[in-house]
């Protein structure tokens, strides 16, 4: 699992506190510039395995190797790392230069290299000329840039990011989330970050590492880990998903037919000999059509919900409830005009769970 | 995020601290206690409980402090509620000068008590004259002036408890109440009351501790009512040494049981929702009505602020001539000119100034490491070191001063041969024992404010743990721990009852000097030492209260 070429890995970590198992055995490791995001339930362990990398935590069992050196029982003020708080936990005491050169400070660097270095770092976040105010002088999204400021000024090894964007609001973070992702990227730097938030997990990161109740659950990369989900676990909780019992009536050449309700069957691949399983339909990949099509269902619209580009229909196929995305119509006669309708779902659309 | 060798280096110093300071003199007052000329032996307590006089002055002290509880929850409670929900001229000055006792040491506020209602004070000649008396009509000794002089001093903790219960109340569930259709009586009975238990609780057993360990108002006019306190006193003096123990043991349980009970309660803070619902004072509009509350409260406030008027003009009355005329006849700077020109009078305030401030700062500094494993850290046994550390604070001033000359008195193997009893070193661990409580609390509280986020930010950044501590904590706490030293300050410079029992007369401090210019008759040197105290207690007060207003706007 550790390869060696692997700028940061962690090996089979475990962390308890008292009966509660923070973190259950995880391996991972992240190469040189990449972006990894560890998305999973309030909870999970993911803050816990950020502190455990920091070192603000030490865990019970497992290593943690940088750059092929354990690291594990190194005190957090030696192993470089930049830890971008949740609240940012800027020092309410210093200015916003000061909080930027604390680090190099800390280090003892010449005053002159660190006025220059705070200067970079400042104009990284576009704070420039800021580095006077206090801490309470700013927006929070301006604060959240003085933490990862003071972060990148000490060239961290690697950048770790605790809900970064969980702070923000709504019109803040889709910017905010664009400029982070080129930043990270335009200096290479390796970046590992938690989230509970998939969307924030797909703005920002590569590969995603799913994790929940303290285990890893998948990781791959972004469309990895949506298009291919590895359990159950992971297809509810990335994107909406249509989850619904079946039972397995037959096969032919790979492909099975399956059983959501009487006279009610899909076609999707075989994965299992299993008769019980689990179907999840990804709602953005099934049709709507007003006239019918071949292999299309009858279905009735139950009520929609308009979340401005798309549209999110609920339907009711017999007794089965199904939750349809598609991009909204361009009128509003046609939204509410559609009553019965015609519905059809791609054998793609479908994941088969055992 | 404290290395494990710090930590341990840090409990270290803690645990020696709290095990010679407090935890090795209390169990020495116990065993000795427990013999007699040098074998075990219950006789003490024997005789504490076949002795009239110990069972006399046990009573008294008991019910002397319930009555003082009671009055000083009438009179502290009033005064809250008046003040919060009345709206009347004056009202915020009043508000303002209602805890003004607290300010000032109990012994000083005997003291002003004597110079207005004792047998020649103030008001005592107002009535004669007015009334043309022999006597006055009343006798400032007994346990009814005991009574009345604890009243006076420890209805503010009353006053001020209920006051910030009262601010953080959630008016809204006053009002809905009303709105419910409860009247005034039953609003006051089934929502306000117990929305204030806590308060009163916390207030009660503030007062009583205080009242069971009071020593100042028996001492000077108890008028031989025994008293535990001065019981234990004249034991002491009376070279019945084991016996004082057994006092002493019989008196701290008591005070010991309401810290515990302080401890554990302190959390049950009024429940539910923090009002945002403001209150509206109700405006006074019946001229009668205003002129009579005006009336009631100024006289309360006259009550109150008269004993340091008093204490201020006496300070300035000529020593001798004043017999038989209601006021001095008259004034003279000659009383400040001889205590701050005579080495020998000037000699207390230097050395109260000096213990005092060695007091503080020695708690300022231990309490740095003490609040951080206290508020950062979780460990066995933290619970206990806790309530070690509250104890001194708990305990009579008298016992615990006892509990010194128990263990510090001669060269053991069990005290390291430390011998404080007889050398100037005493007093100031005693008030640094006494007074690191109130450092202990106001610098945990700062430190509960800063985000333990910063803490890793910092280690995460390259600081080490003392670099961080050194420019990330310590300037975050400097203001709490700063004003906690300052009130630390205060305390230990009005501090009577414990000095009496150890001083040492080359390093006595002011209160010991006030007690004996008191007993020689020369009122107006008391009276200046009453003054100057007041004015350094006052502004090391008024220091550590704007330092503690000074926050900085914590995780914005």
């Amino acid at each position: 699992m550790t390869s060696t070429t692997s700028h940061l890995a962690l090996s089979n970590l475990v962390k308890n506190y008292g009966p509660v198992q923070a973190v259950n055995n995880i391996s991972l490791s992240i190469e040189k510039g990449e972006c990894l995001a560890l998305l999973g339930p309030s909870g999970c362990g993911k803050s816990t395995m950020l502190k455990i990398i920091a070192g603000l935590e030490v865990p019970n069992q497992g290593s943690v190797i940088l750059a092929g050196r354990d690291i594990t029982k190194t005190s957090p003020e030696s192993r470089n790392l930049g830890f971008v708080f949740q609240n940012y936990a800027l020092f309410p005491h210093l200015s916003v230069g000061e909080n930027v050169a604390f680090g190099l400070k800390a280090r003892k660097k010449p005053s002159a290299f660190i006025s220059k270095k705070v200067d970079e770092a400042l104009e990284l976040v576009q704070l420039q000329g800021l580095a006077n105010r206090r801490i309470y002088e700013l927006s929070g999204g301006q604060q959240q840039r003085v933490a990862i400021a003071r972060a990148l000024a000490i060239e961290p090894e690697i950048l770790l990011l605790d809900e970064p964007l969980s702070n923000l609001d709504v019109t803040l973070r889709a910017q905010t989330g664009q400029q982070l992702r080129a930043l990270i990227k335009r200096l290479n730097i390796s970046t590992i970050f938690v989230t509970h938030d998939q969307a924030d997990a797909f703005a920002l990161a590569d590969r995603v590492a799913l994790i929940n109740q303290g285990q890893l659950q998948q990781i791959g990369s972004i469309f990895e880990v949506y298009f291919q989900p590895k359990n159950l676990f992971v297809a509810s909780f990335i994107g909406h998903s249509n989850l619904l019992p079946a039972k397995l009536l037959s096969t032919n050449n790979g492909q099975a037919e399956y059983e959501i309700s009487k006279g009610f069957c899909l076609f999707a691949a075989k994965v299992t000999d299993k008769e019980k399983v689990t179907l999840r339909i990804r709602p953005e990949a099934i049709e709507i059509t007003k006239e019918q099509k071949p292999n299309s269902l009858p279905a009735k619209v139950l009520t929609t919900r308009f979340a401005g580009t798309v549209l999110h229909y609920y339907l009711k196929i017999q007794d089965i409830e199904l939750e349809v995305v598609r991009l909204t119509p361009q009128n509003e006669i046609e939204i509410n005009e559609l009553k019965d309708c015609w519905v059809k779902i791609p054998s793609e659309a479908i994941t088969v769970f055992a | 995020m404290i290395d494990k060798r710090i930590f341990i280096f840090f409990l270290l110093i803690v645990c020696l601290v709290l095990f010679w300071g407090v935890f090795y003199p209390n169990l020495s007052v116990l065993l000795i206690s427990f013999q007699q000329k040098n074998t075990w032996s219950l006789a003490n307590y024997k005789e504490i409980f076949i002795s009239p006089l110990i069972l006399r002055a046990t009573f008294n002290s008991f019910w002397i402090s319930i009555a003082t509880v009671i009055g000083s929850a009438i009179v502290g409670g009033a005064m809250a509620l008046i003040f919060h929900f009345l709206e009347f001229p004056g009202r915020k000055m009043f508000a303002a000068l209602a805890p003004l006792p607290l300010l000032m040491p109990p012994l000083i506020g005997v003291i002003a008590f004597i110079f207005l209602y004792g047998e020649s004070g103030i008001i005592s000649r107002v009535i004669i004259k007015t009334f043309s008396l022999t006597n006055p009509p009343w006798q400032l000794n007994g346990p009814g002036a005991i009574l009345v002089v604890h009243i006076y001093s420890f209805y503010a903790y009353f006053y001020t408890f209920i006051s910030t219960s009262l601010k953080n109340l959630d008016y809204s569930l006053l009002d809905a109440a009303r709105s419910l259709g409860a009247s005034q009586q039953k609003v006051f009975f089934s929502i306000l009351l117990p929305l204030l238990k806590p308060a009163l609780i916390g207030a009660s057993l503030l007062t009583f501790m205080n009242s069971m360990a009071s020593f100042s108002a028996p001492y000077l006019f108890g008028g031989g009512t025994p008293m535990l306190t001065l019981q234990i006193f004249n034991s002491k003096v009376g070279n019945q040494w084991e016996l004082a123990m057994a006092e002493s043991v019989l008196l701290a349980t008591l005070s010991i049981f309401a810290l515990i009970w302080l401890t554990y309660n302190q959390e049950t803070t009024i429940g539910g929702s923090k009002g945002t619902a403001s209150i509206t004072r109700r405006t006074i509009t019946n001229f009668w009505l205003k002129l009579t509350t005006l009336f009631i409260t100024f006289i309360a406030i006259t009550i109150i602020i008269l004993p340091l008027l008093t204490l201020l003009l006496i300070s300035f009355a000529k020593d001798g001539s004043w017999t038989v005329e209601i006021l001095p006849p008259s004034y003279t700077f000659s009383n400040y000119e001889k205590v701050f020109s005579n080495p020998r009078f000037i000699e207390p305030i230097y050395n109260s100034l000096i213990m005092s401030g060695l007091a503080a700062v020695g708690a300022f500094f231990f309490s740095l490491p003490t609040a951080y494993l206290f508020t950062r850290t979780k460990f066995f046994g933290q619970k206990a070191l806790v309530i070690l550390t509250m104890i001194p604070w708990a305990l009579p001033g008298t016992v615990l001063g006892l509990s010194f000359a128990a263990s510090f008195n001669e060269a053991k193997w069990s005290n390291g041969g430390i011998v404080l009893i007889g050398t100037f070193w005493i007093l100031p661990i005693l008030y640094f024992l006494r007074t690191l409580p109130l450092v202990l609390r106001s610098t945990q509280a700062s430190l509960e404010q800063v985000d333990p986020n910063l803490e890793g930010a910092s280690r995460s950044l390259g600081a080490s743990f003392f670099y961080t501590l050194r420019h990330v904590i310590l300037p975050l706490i400097l203001p709490g721990a700063i004003s906690g030293a300052a009130l630390a300050f205060a305390t230990a410079m009005g501090e009577f009852v414990t000095s009496v029992i150890v001083y040492v007369p080359n390093s006595r401090p002011i209160s010991i000097e006030i007690a004996a210019q008191l007993r020689a008759f020369r009122l107006g040197n008391a009276a200046v030492y009453g003054v100057f105290l007041t004015i350094i207690i006052a502004i090391s007060l008024l220091v550590g209260r704007r330092l503690s207003s000074t926050k900085l706007p914590n995780n914005v």
